[in-house]
């Protein structure tokens, strides 16, 4: 994210917070500090890799504060045993700082002789170099009217495959029925969004080196370029200057609304969500360059659009759970989703499955579909795609009492081509891919537990095996420890010199210092074909507060 | 650029064979870990979850079978209390004036015995007169219980088999499939915290005493097992979804969003090995990572990408990553890049930028104009909602005046 809206918004926050008579409320701090230190190769085919470090500082504050008016510790004064019957407010976030000054992101690149700042060079490394993000901050309103869940500011969601943000308002209104109905309206966060993370923003497109169009002597000999050549890479090791594209930070608004209803040991959920963001006009004046300046687009003729949708879904799922055997019957829970993408008038995603337990013992078969899904700005929307097709079974050993807990998994995958002329080249390598796994974890003792996993895969690809066996040890009441050991054979279908075997030691502590401060630090030996051995180091301290009233 | 074998009938024929013997492996591992989960459940401490009623220590000799066999015996003339206590850390166990009642016990004489027994070795074994007895110990369950509001239901609905049993042990304690046959949300409150302890949060305290709390499944399925940190995709979505019931949103962040590698996610030189899984995108790496900058800045920095310092723009078969014919745009040879694309673009996508592929793609004036669409792209619903939602992408590469359409 840019730092001066970071910096705005940080100025108002605290600004915010510092409004107002302070009061006592319940409250839960918990703040964790981490210190990385590893190191990462660049290539070099001729002469050895060169190993670049990460130095890397984190700090993550999240917090929350309850019931904000004593709105329900007024109501167990007054009406004892009913301190939920009505709204309770409530403020949560997650804020975090997150700096690499290492020479990975922090050095430079040489380029035709020219030492450049990596971060100009590459610009998608200021995600790491120095961020301030907000990954969500809310104000909540939970039993409006005994029915409606508010939630304001920055909401964090992870469903179906991937992470995604807003700034705005939701709404969850429990209506009369068991129909749940859900609105959510507001703007996308992105990257450059206040305090904004790359992570959550749709993927697809780059900042870095963004092309406007310039006019050529007639309407349509134009040509693309970066928009960006006017300036001049500075010394600011701590931000890219050239990561400037409007699109990117075209403001994203986006909608939503879902409708699920329950009963019967059963749940179906419809839902429908679209995020469009408006096309950028001229680029600062009209005068800045010596072509005609149209604008980040060709519109000589007015042909682009005002606005523009980037995600456009609907989404369907099923699911539900019953024991038709009574206790100590089956348990059958089946499941069916599907994503429907209208940018691409085609299902993006869709799987169905079910679980069916009895006693320890689970079963899990399960069929799944997939296809990219990307920003419908990217050019990469338009491309011809195939889609896989999975298949996996799995079984799960979860006995209450058995001291053994056991997970296998196999799966296959095939992968189609939609055009057949991709099909009329002899294949590199097979549209099969498949494999298992199997997990264990036996209590030794109740202080000692044993893990092993097997691993093995082969296909498209490559072919990989694998075993990691795992020992935890709760040495004393405060003190637990854990140590692996592994191996890793690959060998891909592309590049010879990224398979091999490879091996890994690790071990890490975690000491409960008192109850709310816990110090954990792990270090890592590995070996593979590439390096004789790699050291990574981390280090985590968890404060954790909560009022003690 | 070393590859393995083109695909072939044997090819083939190999990969399946592995397959098969990968499913093969997988069986037989379920079946190994079956009987050995029926041996090790066979040696497992009995009683319900450690973390809810820590282990006890019962130097005792008692036996309800005895007592309640009698006919006239009920369990509240020795657990007096039961019947009124309205919390779990209320102590039940009866005392010695309990036993009196019955027993005529005289700490005078310890080892007087008489019927029913009085002698305190009767009920304490080992018990010397120069020590001291040995105490019971029942640390207080971490659960939140009143046995007055459960006055209506019969001891044994929640305490099976002790009726039968001489000494009370954990293993008579209640296990939720119990509780849960009335706390089904329609008859009594389904809500997790009704029984467990909760936090500030409402959220169901984990860290307790007697250690941690880790679901088992039944509930929800979420049996929280080997495996579960990469393969809780549908626990968490299905119905019961119970997440939230223990974790803050902050947990779940520590791990999509976070900034510091679990070492037992991708352990090991995951830099060099992760390129099998994250060409076929299992697991899928959007869960965590966005491949146009994450992927993207990482492979740039270390010259895998095309701008980076690199030792793959030297001339020659060494020097290339991708290999010979792999962008040939006169025509689709053995390693043209159209399969690979098709197949997964996001491989693609995690180092190519877009105008990478707009070099050869686009379809500007003077540009080589090799459609990306695949036949049958004219006319098509894709390209016309495409079109009619975002038309401005289409512009990056149809740069013509004259109005774009799908027709």
């Amino acid at each position: 994210m840019s730092r001066a809206p970071a910096l705005a918004a940080c100025v108002a926050v605290v600004g915010a917070l510092g409004v107002g008579e302070a009061r006592a409320y319940d409250f839960e701090v918990r703040a964790r500090t981490f210190g990385q230190g590893y190191q990462l190769p660049t290539l070099h085919l001729l002469g050895g890799e060169l190993w670049l470090a990460r130095r890397r500082f984190t700090e993550s504050l999240s917090f929350t504060v309850w019931d904000l008016g004593d709105l329900r510790r007024d109501r167990r004064r007054a009406q004892p045993g009913r301190p939920d019957d009505g709204p309770v407010i409530w403020l949560s976030a997650h804020l975090r700082l997150d700096h690499d000054y290492g020479d990975w992101t922090m050095g430079a690149i040489d380029v035709d002789g020219r030492a450049i700042d990596a971060i100009d060079q590459v610009p998608e490394l200021a995600a790491s170099s120095l961020g301030l993000e907000l990954l969500y901050g809310e104000l909540a309103i939970d039993g409006l009217w005994h029915r409606v869940d508010l939630r304001l500011g920055r909401q964090l969601h992870l469903d179906d495959v991937d992470p995604w943000s807003m700034d705005g308002i939701s709404a969850r209104i429990r209506t009369p029925w068991p129909v749940t109905i859900e609105a959510l309206a507001g703007l996308r966060v992105r990257d450059g969004s206040p305090l904004g993370a790359s992570a959550v923003e749709l993927d697809g497109t780059t900042g870095a080196d963004c092309r406007e169009y310039v006019e050529g002597p007639s309407p349509g000999a134009g040509t693309w370029q970066i928009i960006d050549r006017s300036r001049v890479p500075g010394d600011d090791r701590l931000g890219s200057d050239l990561a400037y594209c409007p699109q990117r930070t075209a403001l994203m608004p986006m909608a939503g609304v879902a409708v699920e209803a329950t009963g019967a040991g059963a749940r179906a959920r419809l839902a429908y969500r679209r995020t469009q963001s408006r096309t950028p006009g001229l680029i600062g004046d009209v005068d800045r360059l010596d072509h005609p300046d149209r604008g980040l687009y060709p519109d000589e003729l007015g042909q682009a659009p005002a606005w523009g949708v980037n995600e456009e879904l609907i989404s369907v799922g099923v699911d539900g759970r019953w024991r038709p055997g009574g206790a100590r019957g089956v348990t059958v829970a089946p499941w069916a989703r599907a994503r429907y993408s209208l940018i691409d008038a085609a299902v993006a995603d869709a799987g169905a499955g079910v679980r069916l337990e009895r006693g320890p013992h689970a079963v899990e078969p399960e069929v799944g579909y997939a296809r990219p899904l990307l920003d419908a700005d990217s050019i990469w929307s338009v491309f011809v795609t195939g889609a896989s097709t999975d298949l996996r079974l799995g079984y799960q050993l979860a006995p209450r009492r058995g001291r053994l807990r056991a997970r296998a998994t196999a799966w296959a995958r095939r992968y189609a081509l939609p055009d057949p002329g991709a099909e009329t080249a002899p294949a590199a390598t097979s549209p099969w891919v498949g494999g298992g796994r199997v997990r264990a974890e036996l209590a030794v003792t109740p202080r000692l537990r044993a893990e092993l996993d097997l691993l093995g895969d082969d296909g498209y690809g490559g072919r990989r095996l694998g075993a990691t066996a795992t020992g935890r040890w709760q040495a004393r009441r405060d003190l637990a420890l854990t140590g692996r050991l592994g191996g890793l054979h690959v060998v891909t279908d592309q590049r010879a010199s990224t398979g091999g075997a490879s091996g890994v030691g690790q071990l890490g502590a975690r000491w409960a210092i008192d109850g709310g401060l816990a110090l954990d630090a792990a270090t890592e030996l590995s070996a593979s074909p590439r390096a004789a051995a790699q050291l990574r180091v981390v280090v985590q301290l968890e404060i954790a507060l909560e009022d003690d009233r | 650029m070393s590859r393995r074998a083109p695909s072939s009938p044997a090819a083939s024929s190999a990969v399946a064979r592995s397959l098969l013997a990968l499913i093969g492996l997988a069986l037989v591992a379920i079946t190994a870990v079956t009987v050995a989960g029926r041996a090790a459940g066979d040696a497992a401490p009995p009683g319900p979850a450690v973390a809810v009623f820590p282990l006890q220590r019962l130097p005792l000799t008692f036996s309800h079978a005895r007592h309640l066999g009698r006919g006239d015996v009920v369990c509240t003339d020795c657990h007096t209390r039961a019947a009124t206590s309205r919390s779990a850390l209320d102590r039940l166990t009866p005392d010695e004036a309990a036993c009196r009642r019955c027993h005529a016990i005289d700490r005078g004489q310890p080892a007087r015995d008489d019927h029913p027994v009085t002698a305190c070795v009767a009920c304490h074994p080992g018990w010397q007169a120069d020590r001291a007895v040995e105490r019971i110990d029942i640390p207080p369950p971490a659960i939140k219980f009143s046995h007055a509001a459960h006055a209506a239901t019969a001891c044994a609905a929640c305490h099976p088999g002790v009726a039968q049993a001489d000494l009370a042990t954990r293993d008579h304690l209640p296990r939720m499939d119990a509780c849960l046959t009335c706390h089904d949300d329609v008859t009594a409150s389904g809500a997790c915290t009704t029984c467990h302890l909760a936090d500030r949060a409402g959220r169901v305290q984990t860290a307790l005493p007697g250690g941690a709390l880790i679901p088992t499944g039944g509930v929800s399925g979420a049996a929280h097992g080997p495996g579960f940190d990469q393969e809780h995709a549908q626990a968490s979505r299905g119905l019961g979804a119970a997440c939230a019931s223990c974790h803050a949103q902050a947990f779940c962040v520590d791990c999509h969003l976070g900034v510091a590698k679990p070492l037992a996610f991708h352990a090991g030189d995951y830099v060099t090995t992760h390129a099998v899984e994250a060409r076929r995108n299992q697991p899928d790496c959007s869960t965590c990572h966005r491949t146009q900058s994450f992927c993207v800045g990482c492979h740039e920095r270390s010259g895998v990408g095309a701008r980076g310092a690199s030792g793959f723009r030297t001339a020659g078969e060494v020097g290339r990553f991708h290999p010979a014919g792999w962008a040939d745009a006169g025509g689709r040879g053995p390693n043209h890049h159209a399969r690979e694309a098709q197949r997964n673009l996001r491989q693609c996508t995690s180092c190519h930028r877009e105008d990478d592929c707009r070099a050869c793609h686009s379809a500007e004036p003077g540009g080589l104009r090799v459609s990306p669409h695949g036949p049958g792209w004219r006319g098509s619903a894709r390209c016309q909602a495409l079109a009619a939602r975002n038309g401005r992408m289409c512009l990056r590469c149809h740069t013509e005046t004259t109005a774009i359409s799908c027709d």
